[in-house]
């Protein structure tokens, strides 16, 4: 009986593994080897990255126990805003300083309103969510797409390998930051167990306060880093920036196998594994050709599929909230 | 223990399925007959194309799918659509598939990131035909293709703004409306296709006055901001139908309008004007609710797109360019549909799987069928087909 639960606890906590090596096999056949192309595979790279970075920022706030569906709005706004100062001023740089700025301060934001304030985190993110998408027609006025040709000094142009090279860096980087400071590091130790009991993490002697503040601050690095490399390779910022974000986050953090309600099953390699799968999950059936239906229909398939599996080793373990 | 292998069972027996019955159908099947002898099996190697898309269930977008379906019984191409774009980023790798898929074309029947797209996707090698709103930043681009046009030279206002026009001008002229509100749809917030088509409406209401209309239009107090789905919108429209009012002109799909007007028993008195399809959505309703349908015959406003690539990938690119070597625009004409017979004509005729562009005019169009087709026959030939023609 005991080997069978560990067997059912190994297989949840390999599926997501066994999920990712699944789509690049299946899809790496069904698309002729198309998939892993060189131009496709530096493609992948500007595919996954937004959703990595936002995932993986994400999975300090989730792992709190923090529901955040305001992902979209915020790297929205902070791209926008990002994307006007650079068409002022011409210059990328004072472009990445803006949307660092915004972004940490909505970070901040949202940290001390789930700090300090008694309201159900996630009915605050709906409606930042809503007010930032609002804000950012309201500024945009009578233009609905901004582009950074029409800066006034020439801005510079990425190309395909440059942007690729980028965001490697970019993705490892961060990547390696939150490792360290969610594994080996008494900040992801907090983070978990506030996932998974606020309470009794209170009562360890955690200040959950200043846990909160910080974990939004690293969420809002992921989603300013992600806003500016969204800008650079698309050389436009409008409302409709960064839109569907937000579901591939969530659709990620489960896809790598971690439990929305957070906590000690919180993991930080969810955020590559989920949006890697779910990025060549999209790229493949795209390049199958296969008609919109089907692929809705696929992507829920394989989605139920690796949530069953994954469930397996947190199913019924929570604690009580 | 049992149960969850049981269920991984399942789940991959449903895995198996939906593959067993995906199929991207690489070759096409051999059509019916054709004058040119066309059996589905020219080009060679098959022509696959991409196409942007706000939204997969749109109805303008599944009829030039239908189109492309038909054409594809023809000639040996394929189309890959993306799902409904949200995001410039999702456009370029949307744009990337296609070019892992070894797509040679794409056709940007929607574009959000704007001239970027278009060098993204010549980037990787492929040709691209639309959204003439960038047509000055990639005109000299050897694989910018050119696009359709409303717009005749010279002439200042774009598609838009005379889609507007004609709805305007149209009920005016009726002589059946007295009093007429507008659904503006995004021209509050600032989106440039709907502020195009307000100024056009009103241009054209001014134009029927000028001509003895009688109808009645005050922008300050007969325009409704907004589209469905929101309580404003809602209790304006209400509002309104408790007025005077007996015309409407919706800036978007005007069914939106079908419930309240029934509810508010006007169904017998009320006219409306709409920039939509020919299509099951309006057939129930035109000439009695509907009175002016301005629509983008498909296999005209967006069809050229498929002679411009099949052109430009079998060599003959030289079609799509002007004498001074720019991308080439197709004149095409608005059908506006005033009449329940003329709507019907359509309707059969596509519900038939027949259309106004077929395959065999279309072999007349390609330098590889006809060696004595010029750029000029091809302009002519779309702008030819307008609906006082049919």
């Amino acid at each position: 009986m005991k080997t069978k639960k560990l067997n059912a606890k190994l297989i949840g906590n390999l599926a997501p593994y066994i999920g990712l090596i699944a789509v690049c096999v299946i899809f790496g056949l069904l698309t002729n080897g198309k998939l892993y192309s060189v131009t496709n595979l530096q493609s992948l790279t500007c595919q996954i990255i937004v959703t990595a970075l936002a995932t993986i920022g994400s999975i300090f706030v989730f792992g709190a126990g923090f529901f955040d569906i305001s992902v979209t709005g915020c790297i929205c706004f902070a791209a926008v805003l990002g994307g006007m100062a650079t068409i002022k001023t011409g210059s990328l740089f004072v472009g990445l300083i803006v949307v660092i700025i915004v972004s940490l301060a909505f970070g901040i934001m949202k940290g001390v309103f789930a700090s300090l304030v008694n309201v159900p985190f996630f009915i605050f993110t709906i409606v930042l969510g809503s007010v930032l998408s609002a804000a950012v027609l309201v500024i945009l006025g009578s233009e609905t797409t901004l582009y950074l040709r029409n800066a006034v000094t020439p801005v510079r142009e990425f190309s395909f390998n440059e942007i690729s090279i980028i965001n490697i860096i970019c993705l490892a980087g961060f990547f390696v930051v939150c490792l360290i400071l969610f594994n080996y590091t008494s900040l992801g130790v907090k983070v978990k167990n506030m996932g998974g009991n606020i309470v009794s993490a209170k009562q360890s002697g955690i200040s959950t306060k200043k846990t909160t503040i910080t974990v939004f601050v690293i969420c809002a690095i992921g989603f300013a880093i992600a806003a500016f490399l969204i800008m650079i390779r698309t050389r436009t910022v409008g409302g409709s920036t960064a839109s569907g974000v937000g579901n591939d986050v969530m659709v990620a953090l489960v896809l790598g196998g971690m439990p929305l309600s957070g906590g000690p099953k919180s993991k930080i390699s969810a955020g590559i594994l989920g949006a890697a799968t779910i990025t060549i999950l999209n790229s493949g059936l795209s390049i199958m050709g296969l008609d919109t239906g089907q692929i809705q229909i696929f992507r829920g398939v394989i989605f139920i599929v690796v949530v069953l599996i994954s469930s397996f080793s947190y199913r019924g373990k929570l604690l009580p909230r | 223990m049992k149960k969850r292998i049981l269920a991984m069972l399942l789940c991959a027996l449903m895995c198996l399925a939906l593959l067993a019955g995906c199929d991207n159908g690489g070759s096409s099947a051999g059509g019916g007959s054709s004058e040119a002898g066309l059996d589905g099996s020219w080009p060679e190697e098959t022509i696959k194309i991409g196409m942007e898309v706000y939204d997969t269930a749109d109805d303008q977008y599944l009829a030039f799918k239908d189109y492309v379906d038909y054409l594809s019984e023809y000639y040996n191409i394929e189309l890959i659509t993306s799902e409904s774009l949200e995001s410039p980023e999702a456009e370029m790798d949307f744009i990337d598939s296609c070019a892992a898929a070894g797509c040679k074309a794409i056709i940007g029947y929607y574009n959000l990131a704007g001239a970027e797209a278009i060098k993204h996707c010549m980037d990787q090698g492929m040709y691209y035909w639309g959204t003439e709103q960038y047509y000055d930043d990639v005109k000299n681009e050897d694989l910018y293709i050119g696009c359709y046009t409303f717009i005749e030279d010279g002439a200042t206002e774009n598609g838009d703004y005379l889609g507007g026009y004609e709805m305007g001008y149209q009920m005016g002229k009726s002589g059946e409306v007295n009093h007429i509100f507008y659904c503006s749809g995004g021209t509050a917030f600032g989106v440039q296709m709907f502020l195009d088509r307000q100024a056009g409406f009103e241009a054209g209401i001014a134009q029927a006055q000028a001509e003895g209309s009688t109808i009645k239009f005050d922008p300050a107090t007969d325009i409704i901001e907004g589209w469905p789905g929101t309580d404003d919108f809602t209790a304006a429209v209400g509002a309104k139908l408790a007025g005077d009012y007996d015309g409407a002109a919706v800036s978007f799909n005007a069914a939106a309008l079908f419930q309240p007007i029934m509810e508010a028993g006007k169904a017998e008195t009320m006219h409306l004007a709409t920039i939509g399809e020919v299509g099951d959505t309006y057939k129930d309703f035109m000439g009695n609710l509907i009175s002016v349908v301005v629509y983008d015959c498909e296999e005209v406003v967006f069809g050229n797109a498929i002679t411009a690539i099949l052109n430009a990938v079998t060599g003959h690119n030289d079609l799509n360019k002007n004498a001074d070597g720019t991308a080439a625009k197709i004149l095409v004409n608005r059908w506006v549909v005033t009449d329940v017979d003329t709507y019907n004509t359509i309707y059969d005729k596509h519900a038939a799987g027949e259309y106004y562009v077929s395959a065999d005019e279309l072999s007349n169009l390609l330098g590889e069928f006809n060696p004595d087709v010029t750029l000029e026959d091809i302009q002519d030939f779309y702008y030819s087909l307008d609906v006082s023609a049919i």
